[in-house]
């Protein structure tokens, strides 16, 4: 198959394709026409880690400095800076876990940033309900909605045929919507037949069946039905025909791959070198490989699971290396500084972010482990902190409520003081320039965070 | 094994001498027009003019037994001023009561009547001047029977133990009557006990909650006076006020089978009271030691036994240790104390799961047990307690079941159970402690025995397979007598004279005899062979030969079938002429409009379907589709019965699917099937939060209702804990409302998103729903689900289950879009919500909603307004049935000019599914698996029960048209590769082609062409068109290798021909 000629797709084409596909129907739900969908920054891409299980923030960004935190946490607690085993200083308030050193110097240099008691007043402490609000951007009856960045897609334009990717199995409600998004296992499983091997191609056999199958698809026309045109006219032409619909999904489909194989057909060299054994460092590489290929990413997502550590979370002690929480924070930090590494350059377009259920109860539980609780913190690494420039008086964004017995929410868990739809609205508003707030995570009154 | 026998509750019409019928006296007859009846809400008095109203419709249908609402017009179709209330009478009051007389509110234009049907037959419904021709018919579904509740099935019994039944017997409430006098006229419902040899017993105590419309009968049996083995109990209930053609109609309950032991022999029998088991330990000893003579006599009973029935026990048989409970069941200070009716003195108090009471002691050997335990307890949302049994420090019940009374009673803890011998500590715990507002659940225990049961009885379920008391529930299968059949063949279709263009079939039926089968079947066009041999015909099957009719023309070509038996035998049909045509005809001829019916209605071509369109005409194959029950279907009950089998697992979200596909691949009724995963999709519920066995249980509801009025299917979904859970009702308090499932039925399920009603009839609905809800009890299995395997989960067995909870309802006085609720005490609240299912079932808003949304499915989105208004007169001419429905859409022009449709992700799997399933012969097993099925949903995202919001998989074709899903069809076809070979003979498929072969076709220059052409007949029942053909040529080539031509076929159902339905 001949690759090249259609490496460069005119994103005009692109863009054809893609209002064809959308219903117009959804538009007008939104109150929006097709005058207001507008272009997003070029090259600019938000890549999102979704810790699920409820990460635990205060273990993450380590609020030494309150004096209630020790107490709190008599076994998993992470000790002061200096000690054994004790947080890497951020600020003289705040420290890293210290299997999350690989950060630190990222921290130092303004490239990343930690902002703490992030929540919404409504929080139900359910992973299904928590990862439902995160994902839809709605809170309440989260059930009927989009996730939100499959509405960020539909309400703007991008600049090339893969705007968003989802690096796993199943495309995750973040990106569930009328939009089209891709999820991939991984870059290099682009056979249009059975999943092969990482680097394995198409045997001529199957080359020469996508080619005819890239040509039936291309010419795939109704038949011909004068009644049936006549008789269903009037909203037919509203509601693409299906032969309309697959031969323009095809297209979409062939020209993608093309794209991704012309990419994955260039040999890649990390500008960094990658942790061995981390699943996140191996599709974050392929993110930063996408990146560097200039093909119009703009989102991508990677889940990043088993933060519900209800027991036995782990501590670090002198003989101790953290457990299996550590093991969790120490491969999330290890692959984002790697990452940030590999971009180089680059890095000044790109915004990491991580987002989470909801925290952990401020105090650790029975089994030395901690339960479903309230607000958490979120990590952001990119040229965009940088650019903020607040990162070096102040690694730690957001007010602190304390942890004190009347500080905390119902006197269990860190109270927010950061509603997470002003992050949200502030990644796709600053970042990748959509305007559409009020779409994309409607019913809110939007206050500014000052994390980019 | 005894799974074929539907265990199901069926209508029988009794002899009818055992009448038992009231008819309530209509008291709304037509004298009582000149009088407008009363109502408590004391409406403003006025006298509308003449005709005033009017019906939507001119005729309406009702089911007899059932409550119904019937929607009228204002005639001038202005708002009206005042409140107005309209007397309403029925021609013949002995076949309608009317229930409610028709009222429009203030501002509204639409009002609203309420009747019940009582019996089958035609007359006139009147308001004003206003008539609806009425069609009562008989009541399509069962209105759920009475339970047996306990005992569970498999349980050992001896001495007296209780029996306990539940039935819903809320009749509607009759605003026109009285309550005083309604009391004189409304029985309650009256449920006998049916044993062996015919006895019925009547119960000794029949108790209605305060909370809800649960009735409760309690049956006392005495095991001793009946012979030692398997039992079957079954509860039957005489329908009030109802009857059909032929007399009173009885409803019985799911049969429960169980095992009459005697317990004989030392050491096989430990009894005592519950209070001394727990009274601490050293107490406990010298109380058992003084008390060990007392101990020997067996005690049982509320209903006390002889005493010459006493056993000895003790010694080193059965024998109480000292108390240590597993620290898991409470760290509590177990509570004891006396109370009223109990045997023992002392009761052991449990008023929440913690403590539980515990029992130890040596088991004498492994053997099975059998725990009895006289209980009683306090009800809190119309729910007794559930205990649960547990050994040692498992923590999986060895044995679970509910209380059956509130009194004192003797019950079987749940089924036997193993044990080693040994020490052992036996506990049982309080599973479903509630309290709140003025209610509190509570348990008390007085006494236990625990038998070691005799070695006959060590596996009574199986035993009691065996049981059938009274009617059978099921015929046994005809036999038909093997009387020798000569071999012939008859063709039964293209018709003489047919024309045929593009591509049609020939359909013959082969009889052959049993000694000689038939040894193939062929066809012939112009006595040359098509090639399409088919070995092995089976008997009495239609033969199906596609009948690409490519390059044909020209008229009289003759077509005949040839059949051959073993011995060499050659048997011919007798020969039809049909024309070939070269340009398509002006209207499409029968095959093509049978691809067409089963591309929407079923699952596409595939050959049985296509056969019996063809054969039985398109109205004949539609309504036998509709029409077939699932439960009477054999074949449809052994399907669901190897479906368990292979996925036994009821509590694993991937066996919940993998089952559900079995069936959709497997069911012989496509049409039912399609709809009911349309209708499942229209209440959407979402696994990941129902948890799978309560998916799998609305599933079954759905999948045995079928083609069912809506209101029925409603109702299903309303009382399914999968919805309840799933959209929080259950959640939903008078004093903190959810309006979740309040919003989402009138938007989504009903009456639709631009239905009318406002953000105020959301929650005024919410309201009203509240106490409409769930309860934690002990799981009862499902007959379907006797062989299932379910380890507890989190659930550690039990499971939630529907209940009405009046006290959750403040019972206030409601105005909901366009319909008034009285203000209720607590025994009508209930009546309340079904009267609003009712109306919402009957608003036609849901009426034009759901017939829009069945258009979308089976014509498209395109559906144009006047199809769907056309189908929303005969919803509402048809008291909501679908059948009727559907039948008025297959019979619509509109239906067969729709344009091609995107088969979905769903789609596209179960037409290769079944279609290769048809092909073959494929043994079982060599089908596509349901697993494989699975991923492919999955990695399309449209897994089967996997919808997360509740508006259901979108309608839309746009919706499955995106990059991912296009490669996982790609994928998923060319996995099935050797499969897909099936669909052309292998003799086809041989490289160079073996021409002596005689299943080649006789002109056999062209193969690839005819490959490819079968092919497509077989996929998509159709010829590619042009483009498409062309690209399959030329990959072909014109000297294929066997490899290239197994690709082809593979190809083609990666097409985008494939792709459509």
């Amino acid at each position: 198959m001949d690759i090249t000629r259609r490496f460069f797709l005119k994103s005009t084409a692109a863009v054809a394709a893609y209002t064809a596909l959308t219903p117009h129907r959804v538009l007008a739900e939104a109150g929006l026409t097709l005058a207001d969908i507008k272009k997003v920054h070029r090259g600019k891409t938000l890549v999102v880690i979704f810790l699920r299980g409820g990460m635990d923030g205060l273990n993450c960004l380590v609020p030494y400095g309150d004096p209630a935190y020790a107490g709190l946490r008599k076994g998993i607690g992470v000790a002061r800076p200096g000690q054994a085993g004790g947080a890497v200083d951020l600020d003289g308030f705040f420290g890293l876990h210290p299997r999350a050193a690989a950060l630190a110097p990222w921290f130092k240099n303004g490239v990343a940033a930690g902002l703490h008691a992030v929540g919404y007043d409504r929080n139900t402490r359910s992973h299904f309900e928590e990862q439902d609000t995160w994902e839809t951007g709605v809170a309440g009856n989260t059930i009927s909605s989009d996730g939100w960045l499959n509405r960020h897609l539909l309400t703007s334009q991008g600049h090339g045929p893969i705007r968003a990717v989802s690096i796993g199995d199943n495309l995750p409600r973040i990106l569930r919507g009328p939009a089209p998004a891709f999820a991939v296992r991984g870059i290099t499983d682009l056979s249009l037949f059975v999943g092969k091997k990482e680097g394995a191609v198409d045997t001529p056999a199957q080359t020469k069946m996508a080619a005819a199958l890239e040509h039936a698809y291309a010419c795939c026309d109704p038949r011909v039905h004068a009644a049936a045109a006549a008789a269903h006219a009037q909203v037919s032409l509203e509601i693409p025909d299906a032969h309309s619909l697959l031969r323009q999904t095809a297209n979409t489909t062939f020209e993608g791959i093309a794209e991704l194989r012309n990419v994955v057909s260039q040999t890649y060299a990390p500008a960094a070198p990658y942790p061995e054994k981390n699943e996140l460092a191996k599709r974050l590489q392929q993110v930063a490989r996408l990146i560097k290929a200039d093909i119009g990413l703009e989102v991508a997502e990677i889940d990043y699971g088993g933060w519900d550590t209800h027991q036995n979370q782990g501590n670090v002690t002198a003989a101790n290396d953290g457990g299996n929480y550590g093991r969790l924070v120490g491969g999330l930090a290890d692959a984002l500084a790697a990452f940030a590494a590999d971009l180089e350059s680059r890095l000044d377009d790109v915004l990491v972010v991580t987002l989470s259920d909801f925290g952990r109860t401020a105090a650790e539980n029975g089994n030395g482990g901690t339960d479903h609780g309230w607000a958490n913190c979120m990590l952001a690494l990119g040229g965009a902190v940088r650019a903020a420039g607040h990162a070096q008086p102040r690694p730690v964004l957001g007010r602190w409520p304390g942890l004190g017995p009347e500080q905390l929410h119902q006197k269990r868990d860190l109270l927010h003081t950061t509603d997470f739809r002003d992050v949200l609205g502030e990644l796709v508003g600053q970042h990748l320039g959509n305007r559409q707030l009020q779409t994309l995570l409607p019913g809110h009154d939007f206050q500014r965070v000052g994390l980019i | 094994m005894g799974w074929t026998r539907p265990h199901i509750p069926i209508r029988r019409a009794a002899l009818p001498f055992v009448t038992l019928l009231v008819v309530l006296a209509p008291l709304a007859g037509f004298s009582a027009e000149s009088t407008p009846p009363e109502s408590d809400r004391q409406p403003v008095e006025v006298t509308p003019p003449d005709e005033a109203l009017t019906f939507l419709t001119r005729r309406a249908v009702l089911w007899a037994g059932r409550s119904q609402v019937i929607p009228v017009r204002m005639k001038n179709d202005a708002p009206a001023d005042d409140e107005l209330t309209f007397p309403v009478s029925a021609a013949d009051p002995g076949l309608v009561e009317i229930l409610r007389p028709a009222t429009v509110l203030a501002g509204e234009k639409l009002g609203f009547l309420r009747v019940r049907a009582l019996r089958p037959g035609r007359t006139q419904l009147r308001v004003r001047g206003a008539e609806l021709e009425l069609d009562i018919r008989n009541d399509p579904v069962v209105e759920p029977g009475p339970r047996i509740i306990g005992p569970v099935r498999g349980a050992a019994v001896w001495g007296k133990f209780a029996v306990g039944v539940e039935m819903l017997d809320a009749p509607p409430r009759n605003e026109l009557i009285e309550e005083s006098e309604k009391e004189q006229v409304a029985q309650p419902a009256r449920v006998q006990l049916r044993l062996p040899n015919g006895r019925q017993l009547e119960p000794i105590a029949a108790t209605q909650s305060d909370a809800g419309p649960v009735r409760r009968f309690t049956f006392e049996v005495s095991a001793d006076e009946l012979p030692a083995g398997p039992l079957s109990l079954v509860a039957v209930v005489a329908r009030q006020n109802v009857t059909n053609d032929s007399g009173l109609l009885e409803i019985e309950s799911e049969p429960v089978a169980i095992t009459v032991v005697r317990p004989t022999g030392p050491g096989t029998l430990l009894a005592g009271s519950c209070a001394d088991a727990v009274e601490g330990t050293p107490k406990l000893l010298q109380a058992l030691n003084a008390k060990r003579v007392a101990l020997v006599s067996r005690e049982v009973g509320p209903f006390h036994s002889p005493e010459d029935e006493a056993t000895e026990l003790l010694g080193d048989a059965l024998k109480p240790l000292t108390p240590s409970r597993p620290s898991r069941f409470g760290a509590k200070r177990p509570k004891t104390g006396p109370m009223a009716g109990s045997q023992s003195g002392r009761v052991f108090l449990a008023i929440s799961a913690d403590p539980a009471w515990s029992l130890p002691f040596v088991a004498p050997a492994a053997a099975r047990y059998q725990l009895f335990l006289r209980a009683r307890g306090d009800e809190a949302m119309g729910v007794l307690p559930s205990v649960a049994l547990y050994l040692n420090e498992s923590e999986q019940p060895a044995a679970l079941g509910r209380l059956v009374q509130r009194d004192w009673h003797r019950m079987p803890l749940g089924a036997p159970f193993s044990m080693e011998a040994g020490p052992q500590v036996l506990s049982v715990q309080f599973k479903n402690d509630f309290s709140g507002g003025k209610e509190d659940r509570n348990l008390f225990l007085d006494r236990y025995e625990l038998l070691r049961l005799p070695d006959g009885t060590e596996n009574p379920e199986h035993k009691a397979d065996d049981v059938v008391v009274g009617d059978k529930h099921s015929a046994p299968p005809l036999r038909v007598p093997s009387v020798p059949a000569r071999l012939s063949v008859a063709l039964l279709y293209p018709r003489d004279g047919q024309n045929i263009f593009g591509a049609d079939a020939v359909v013959a039926r082969i009889t052959d005899s049993p000694e000689h089968p038939a040894a193939w079947a062929d066809v012939f066009l112009d006595d040359q062979s098509l090639g399409l041999r088919v070995e092995k015909p089976a008997p009495g099957q239609l033969v199906v030969f596609p009948l690409p009719a490519r390059g044909l023309t020209g008229s009289s070509h003759h077509l005949r079938v040839c059949v051959a038996d073993d011995t060499g035998r050659v048997q011919d049909s007798s020969a039809r002429f049909v024309n070939f045509l070269a340009l398509p005809p002006a209207v499409p001829g029968p095959y093509e409009r049978a691809v067409h019916l089963l591309n929407r209605f079923a699952y596409g071509p595939e050959p049985r379907e296509l056969a019996a369109v063809l054969t039985m005409g398109e109205e004949n194959w539609l309504n036998a589709r509709l029409n077939a029950g699932f439960i009477e279907s054999a074949a449809e009950q052994e399907t669901l019965a190897r479906a368990i089998a292979k996925y036994p697992r009821l509590d694993d979200s991937g066996q919940t699917i993998q089952r559900a596909l079995f069936q959709a691949i497997n069911s012989d009724n496509p049409v039912r099937s399609r709809f009911t995963a349309f209708m499942e999709n229209h209440f959407s519920t979402w696994m990941s939060k129902t948890q799978p066995a309560p998916k799998w249980h609305e599933h079954i509801a759905f999948v045995r209702l079928g083609l069912a009025p809506f209101a029925d299917l409603l109702e299903a979904s309303a009382r399914s804990s999968a919805m309840l859970v799933y959209l929080d009702q259950e959640k939903s308090y008078a004093r903190k409302l959810n309006e979740n499932y309040a919003r989402e039925i009138m938007e989504l399920h009903t009456l639709g998103v631009h239905g009318g009603y406002s953000q105020t009839d959301v929650t005024t609905l919410a309201g009203l729903l509240t106490g409409w809800t769930l309860a934690s009890e002990a799981r009862l299995p499902l007959p379907t689900e006797e062989k299932m395997q379910c380890n507890g989960g989190n659930d550690g067995g039990m499971e939630k289950d529907f209940r009405y909870d009046s006290f959750l309802n403040d019972g206030k006085a409601r105005r909901v879009f366009g319909i008034a609720f009285d203000q209720a005490p607590p025994a009508q609240r209930y009546d309340r919500v079904r009267l609003a299912l009712e109306f919402l079932a009957a608003h036609p808003a849901t009426a034009g909603h759901i017939c829009r949304k069945i258009a979308n499915h089976y014509v498209g989105t395109s559906a144009p307004d006047a199809l769907v208004e056309d189908l929303t007169r005969v919803y509402l001419e048809n008291g909501g049935d679908l059948r009727c429905v559907l039948r008025a859409l297959a019979a619509h022009p509109l239906f067969w000019n729709a344009p091609d449709r995107l088969a979905t992700p769903q789609d596209y799997a179960l037409r290769l599914a079944r279609l290769l399933r048809s092909v073959g012969p494929v043994p079982d097993g060599k089908n596509v698996k349901p697993e494989d099925i699975e991923r492919f949903l999955k990695l399309s995202g449209m897994d089967l029960f996997d919808r997360v919001t509740p508006d259901g998989y979108p309608e839309q074709d746009a919706a499955y048209a995106d990059s991912n899903a296009l490669l996982q069809r790609w994928r998923f076809a060319q996995k099935l590769g050797a499969l897909l070979n099936n669909l052309v003979p292998t003799a086809w498929r041989q490289s160079p082609p073996q021409s002596e072969d005689a299943t080649l076709p006789a002109n056999a220059s062209d193969v690839p062409q005819r490959l490819i052409d079968l092919a497509a007949l077989r996929l998509t029942g159709r010829l590619l068109p042009t483009a498409s053909n062309k690209e399959t040529r030329d990959f072909l080539g014109d000297t294929p290798t066997a490899e290239e031509m197994q690709q082809a076929i593979v190809f083609v159902s990666l097409l985008p021909e494939s792709n459509l339905r």
